[in-house]
């Protein structure tokens, strides 16, 4: 399902700009979108599923035009949606509350509808628990059961803001493969801050900083960014001030950083291949987004 | 299935399962029976203990209840509406192909309906004991009319209010404001220096409809000599039980609307 936005804005109350000018385009597949806390993920999402509408701007998603009520409508029909706040009702079981979406996304026969909240319950690994109450699970429980929500109407599109939050390395890893294979016949937009989610599940990624879509392109291309800006040094005094430190590990009495900076940090840091994290501080630097560039 | 008809079953289901509308129906109804039986006890309520008109009795007795009752519904349905943004429930049913407003309509008819449940069987408890014990049968029929035109008029203006006030206000002083509200419409006298809704049409207890189609004794409806608002109570007869009836329904659906409204414009 092809996407296409054009010249988004979107300004809340109290002249919040969540997206400024954004134009994106998805002809299908899988989609990581990345970006720090408060950089318009979500906005993004919103505007996407038609929860919220654009100050500006057009999204047309297949054939419909998303400013429309009917196109709204004809694109919730097949929307799968995992929210960043997921909530349900704690009073209801799993099973009853996927029955309750179920038959709001018009699953109106009951055999087939039954059989659909099996077949989910069983996909998110919560077979034994589908029948206890939503007040009793864990989080990461409850993000399966969201999991399963999304997924109930068999979407043609997919939108899932942070799915992974909460999910044990395991769970975590579990859903990373079942959305690479749900994006074999699908559109899927991957939003979250896990840069380890997009770099294990897409091969295209967006990146939005502030509101404005600072990056689109592939994952090597992102990757390639912070060649020859990755550094390894070890040290024992304070953390070093130059570029950013994305890891420290304790090494031998000192601690070995990890530091991504246009410029060698120090005589004895050493250059090593960059990963995408690497390439996302590197792209936030340069759009000065990090604290340390705004400090520098 | 629609919309409506979903959203229904399950609001009713998860109120049904709320234990806060049983014991709140059960504390008032429990209270007014105690205190009934002492009354009798003392040699009080002669009419209670020698009345055997079934129509009377049973709308007399349903008149006790109907303003804590009113208290109840108000108080067990404020948090209805917006525990869905509150729960994070809010944006997950929003994105399905549904229409809003026949959610709405369903959680609203859906919540009422569970909450109507308790009073009603704890009425018709009232009606079975006073059909074995005068050998009146007909109090069962007589006892689902009072119901039906009284009391379930009122849990709809109760459920409309519960709505729409918590969209406007913290659930807490909803709660309190309901209360007063119903001590203000019900408990005030009508010749209290207070202007007060009692008597007229707009009462919230219903007393045209209790008065005419029932022959209430207790119900006070009609013109007060000297009173404010006098203009609200025309003299009871059919026709203003009838646009009593129609005022209070009319009031539920204009609030209903309203929150609907409300809700709307705060889920952008």
């Amino acid at each position: 399902m092809h996407l296409d936005i054009n010249r988004v804005s979107k300004t809340f109350r109290g002249k919040v700009r969540a997206l400024d000018d954004v134009s994106l385009t998805v002809p299908g597949g899988i989609l990581g979108l990345l970006g720090a806390n408060g950089a318009g993920k979500t906005t993004l999402m919103r505007l996407l599923t038609g929860l919220i509408r654009p100050d500006s701007g057009r999204i047309t998603i297949g054939d419909h035009d998303m400013s429309a009520a009917a196109g709204r409508l004809a694109v919730q029909r097949v929307l799968g949606y995992l929210p960043q706040d997921l909530g349900m009702y704690p009073d209801l079981t799993a099973r009853q509350f996927l029955d309750y979406v179920a038959l709001l996304k018009g699953l109106d026969e009951r055999p087939s509808r039954r059989r659909r909240v099996g077949e989910l319950l069983e996909l998110v690994n919560l077979a034994d628990a589908g029948d206890r109450k939503l007040r009793g699970y864990s989080g990461g429980m409850r993000r399966r059961v969201g999991i399963a929500q999304a997924l109930l109407n068999d979407p043609q599109l997919l939108v899932v803001d942070e799915p992974t939050a909460g999910l044990d390395p395991e769970e975590r890893i579990r859903f990373r493969t079942l959305l690479a294979q749900l994006a074999e016949r699908r559109t899927v937009l991957l939003s979250t801050h896990i840069v380890d989610d997009v770099a294990q599940t897409c091969t295209e990624l967006a990146v939005l900083g502030r509101g404005k879509l600072i990056y689109r392109g592939t994952v090597s291309d992102l990757t390639a960014l912070a060649k020859g800006r990755v550094w390894s040094l070890v040290s024992s005094g304070p953390v070093p001030s130059v570029g950013t430190v994305v890891a420290a590990l304790p090494h031998d009495g000192a601690t070995r950083y990890r530091v991504v900076a246009a410029a060698q940090p120090s005589s004895d840091a050493e250059p090593v291949a960059p990963t995408l994290e690497d390439g996302y501080v590197a792209l936030a630097q340069q759009h000065s987004l990090t604290a340390a560039e705004s400090a520098a | 299935m629609t919309a409506f008809a979903a959203t229904a079953r399950y609001e009713l289901r998860m109120q049904l399962h709320k234990p806060a509308i049983w014991i709140a129906t059960a504390i008032p109804f429990g209270l007014f029976a105690v205190l009934a039986l002492m009354e009798t006890q003392r040699g009080g309520l002669e009419r209670l203990t020698q009345d055997t008109n079934a129509k009377l009795w049973m709308v007399e007795a349903m008149g006790w209840f109907t303003a804590p009752l009113a208290m109840v519904f108000g108080m067990v349905l404020a948090d209805r509406l917006v525990r869905d943004r509150k729960l994070g429930v809010a944006a997950l049913l929003d994105v399905t192909p549904t229409n809003r407003s026949a959610r709405l309509a369903g959680k609203y008819l859906g919540t009422c309906a569970a909450t109507a449940i308790p009073p009603a069987l704890i009425y018709l408890v009232v009606a079975v004991a006073f059909a074995v014990w005068r050998d009146k049968p007909s109090a069962l029929l007589w006892g689902a009319a009072t119901f039906a035109v009284v009391v379930l008029p009122l849990l709809l203006l109760a459920g409309a209010l519960a709505f729409l006030g918590p969209q406007l206000m913290p659930t807490p002083l909803f709660r309190v404001l309901v209360v007063g509200l119903w001590f203000y419409a019900g408990a005030t006298e009508v010749d209290s220096e207070l202007p007060s809704p009692a008597a007229t049409v707009l009462s919230l207890t219903l007393d045209y409809p209790q008065k005419v189609f029932f022959g209430s004794t207790d119900a006070s409806a009609g013109p007060f000599e000297g009173a404010a608002l006098n203009f609200l109570r025309p003299q009871p007869t059919t026709g203003t039980a009838l646009l009593a009836l129609a005022l209070i329904l009319g009031l539920a659906a204009a609030i209903v609307v309203a929150a609907r409204a409300l809700n709307a414009r705060t889920g952008e």
